[in-house]
């Protein structure tokens, strides 16, 4: 056995330990989330930026504007990527290097969540049909991995955009540090992330770092006022079908408390 | 180095922005203790300039046989987010220019952290430019000595950075990106306390008498990041005013590990 | 009191005692290599990295076996080597958790002696700069947490901590508080404040007999880094 296999062996008996009591080693209830600290335009050079706290988890976000050609099979859509980066200062686990699986995991969620809920209307931002239309590019920099990287980079990827100030287009050219105001967003199709650890056979929402480590298995749900709009089940552990719907209604029940963090900003 | 472009960066005696030509960019700020998860960290704010830093270590040297049995190693990374400059949407990953700045910060910083002590490790330092606004190399290296001392590493004595250069045809301290970008000369500097120079670098025009004017200002400037960086550990371990117990705010804070 | 921060390099006041591991003499005068502050005429540090120096006692997660030989997880940068022959009769299972002392250092292995496996506990990681702060003046903090939350604690001096007793939840919330506010004064007074407001009328918990041996790894710890530097330490 490895020395990384025995240690997690034996976190993952502590954390048992407490959840058999009913208890989290942090003293939370298993469906609380940690405090939630947000703050926007920390990033003067970005078009938009939020930082978000989640626990001792640290994500920055930041949105930059440019004008592109459009994908060759969505030549009226605007182009939005989001993108995501585990610095190495964030975790004495994650190494320099190109990304791994489990970054690009990350990133692809967050980016789903935000498309699928048509967080911005993509058709709205075509300046000329097939040839040139508007770039959005989100990037998430996790400065501290205190766990439960999808609810805190969603959030901090939605407030980048619901924040950001659009630059000036003068004859289909950016006019940088000049602005027009912010992007067409409705908080109803504003996505909140909320992740669950199942540990044993108890089910915890967000899991702090440790918790997911001894996780069986994850499943990160993305909801809008309305709809389901992303899912990822991560880990090789299984869930019952009960448990997934009572999970989504939890994550509906979590977004009026984490769509007023949105409002604040 | 854009060199002689029709840019006035000097009027009356004063930098584009009211500054002295001896004088630094505002804000400056430093802070340490910024990170969770890193043994020891600290953010910069310099002028535009916003920087985090963070170290780990000494630890174990995975893969062996990066450990070196006469001492620490340091490994030095430089990271510019992609939303850092007002221009297009930057490259994620590292380019040539993000390794040279690890390279001459690390070699800056083998002076005076006692790798002696800890051989067969490595220490990690790593630097993330969040925002960028010219210098960003120089005020990586005060931050990222900053963090190691916040780290408990052992070091012989500090060290700081700032650069000089040429613009408007005078010697200026701290140069801004314009000034870089039109300038006709950018000298990055750092220097331990005790005044020795431990990176340099020289991009540009410059005369043997405004070299050296542009070496004296540094060490001059110098002092004053000394006593930033005095004020940024006072600040961390003074005693809070009228500070409270407050359970709840603890509670669900908890980083320590379970393992 | 003494208030000013020193950073490294800065000059400590003539008749400062000091740990040789954390400053360094040249030419007459003694200079700090991390910073720190001068208490009642020492140096103390407020953060440091962990430089072993043999002779400490710390606690190890085995996590490998060999017939002749237990691989000791430390938390550091070096690697734990219990020879089997230092195991009287017991025999360790990976996973357990052990307390021994670190005979010698060769290379990145940690030479260990005097096992003693802590059976049924919990484990937690602090920085191991903050260890002298968790175990107090002559052991009075981690007493302290002892007493009010009934546990047992043994404080390793790389920063693994194992807890085990009645209110662990506590001992953890407590050590927490420590870790975080850990260059204040006042912070016992803290402690007894948090860990007695938390027990509401509670019967007061039976004081445990001390362990001398719990308490070995946290004395030795406490003289070789704060309290008596003059033993294995110096004056500037």
């Amino acid at each position: 056995m490895s020395k990384f296999s025995v240690l997690s062996k034996v976190r993952k008996e502590f954390i048992s330990s407490f959840l058999s009591k009913g208890k989290r080693i942090d003293g939370r209830e298993f469906l609380e989330y940690r405090p939630i600290e947000v703050e926007a335009n920390v990033v003067e050079t970005a078009e938009g930026s939020a930082l978000v706290r989640l626990g001792t988890t640290q994500i920055i976000a930041g949105l930059k504007v440019d004008i592109v050609e459009p994908f060759p099979q969505e030549p009226n859509s605007a182009v939005l990527i989001t993108n995501a980066e585990l610095l190495p200062l964030a975790s004495e686990n994650f190494e320099p290097g190109p990304p791994d699986e489990r970054t690009i995991e990350f990133a692809r969620v967050v980016d789903r969540g935000i498309r699928s809920a048509e967080l911005i209307d993509l058709s709205k931002y075509v300046i000329e049909e097939g040839s040139k239309v508007i770039g959005f590019f989100v990037d998430l920099y996790v400065l501290d991995y205190g766990g439960n990287l999808f609810d805190a980079g969603t959030l901090a990827a939605a407030l980048a955009l619901k924040t950001a100030r659009m630059p000036k287009i003068e004859n289909d050219e950016l006019i940088r540090a000049e602005y027009t105001g912010s992007l067409d967003i409705d908080l109803k199709n504003l996505p909140t992330s909320t992740t669950f650890s199942k540990i044993d056979d108890n089910i915890i929402l967000d899991p702090n770092a440790d918790e997911e480590m001894a996780s069986d298995v994850q499943l990160v749900v993305n909801v809008t006022d309305e709809h389901v709009v992303a899912m990822q089940k991560r880990g090789t552990g299984s869930f019952k079908k009960s448990e997934v719907l009572n999970m989504v209604d939890i994550a509906f029940e979590k977004r009026k408390k984490l769509i007023e963090y949105a409002k604040k900003v | 180095m854009g060199g002689d472009l029709d840019i006035k960066l000097i009027v009356d005696g004063k930098r584009l922005d009211g500054r002295s030509f001896d004088e630094f960019r505002k804000p400056l700020k430093l802070e340490v203790g910024v990170l969770r998860e890193a043994d020891g960290s600290a953010y910069i704010e310099w002028g535009m300039n916003k920087i985090i830093v963070g170290v780990f270590g000494p630890r174990e040297a995975i893969p062996k046989h990066l450990a070196d049995p006469d001492k620490a190693r340091i490994r030095c990374t430089y990271t510019m987010s992609t939303f850092a400059s007002l221009e297009e949407h930057g490259r994620m990953g590292p380019n040539r220019r993000a390794i040279e700045i690890g390279k001459v910060v690390r070699e800056a910083l083998e002076n005076v952290v006692m790798v002696e002590k800890f051989p067969s490790t490595i220490i990690d330092v790593h630097m993330i430019v969040l925002q960028a606004e010219g210098g960003t190399r120089v005020a990586s290296l005060t931050a990222a000595a900053a963090a190691l001392i916040n780290a408990g590493i052992p070091m012989r004595e500090p060290i700081v950075g700032v650069a000089a250069g040429k613009a408007g045809g005078e010697v200026l301290l701290d140069i801004g990106k314009a000034e870089d970008n039109y300038g006709q000369a950018d000298v990055p500097m750092a220097f331990t306390k005790s005044g020795d120079i431990v990176l340099l670098q020289m991009d540009g025009k410059l005369t043997r008498e405004e070299l050296a004017k542009a070496i004296d200002m540094v060490e001059k400037g110098s002092k004053k990041l000394f006593k930033l960086q005095e004020k940024a550990f006072e600040k961390e371990y003074a005693e809070p005013i009228g500070r409270k117990l407050s359970l709840l705010e603890e509670e669900s804070k908890v980083d320590i590990h379970s393992l | 009191m003494e208030k000013k921060v020193y950073l490294p390099g800065d000059e400590l006041p003539k008749g400062t005692r000091y740990n040789p591991a954390i400053a360094r003499r040249e030419g007459g005068k003694v200079y700090t290599t991390v910073v720190g502050t001068v208490e009642k005429g020492t140096f103390v540090p407020y953060e440091m990295a962990y430089v072993p120096q043999g002779g400490e006692t710390i606690i190890g997660v085995i996590y490998d076996k060999k017939p002749s030989a237990y691989f000791v997880d430390t938390a550091t940068a070096y690697n734990g080597l219990l020879l089997s022959r230092e195991l009287r009769s017991t025999s360790l299972d990976v996973g357990d958790v052990i307390s021994a002392k670190i005979s010698r250092i060769e290379g990145t292995d940690f030479i260990l002696s005097y096992p003693r496996v802590l059976r049924g506990g919990k484990i937690l990681r602090v920085p191991s700069s903050k260890v002298p702060r968790i175990i107090g003046k002559g052991a009075s903090m981690v007493n302290l947490i002892k007493e009010l939350t009934n546990t047992e604690i043994f404080v390793g001096a790389n920063g693994y901590i194992w807890i085990k007793g009645e209110n662990v939840d506590k001992a953890i919330k407590a050590i927490h508080y420590i870790v975080r506010r850990a260059h204040l004064h006042g912070l016992t007074d803290d402690i007894k404040a948090m860990l007695e407001s938390g027990k509401k009328g509670k019967a007061k918990p039976k004081r445990e007999k001390p362990s001398l041996e719990g308490q070995a790894p946290s004395r030795k710890a406490q003289k070789a880094r704060r309290e008596q530097p003059n033993e294995g330490g110096e004056t500037a």
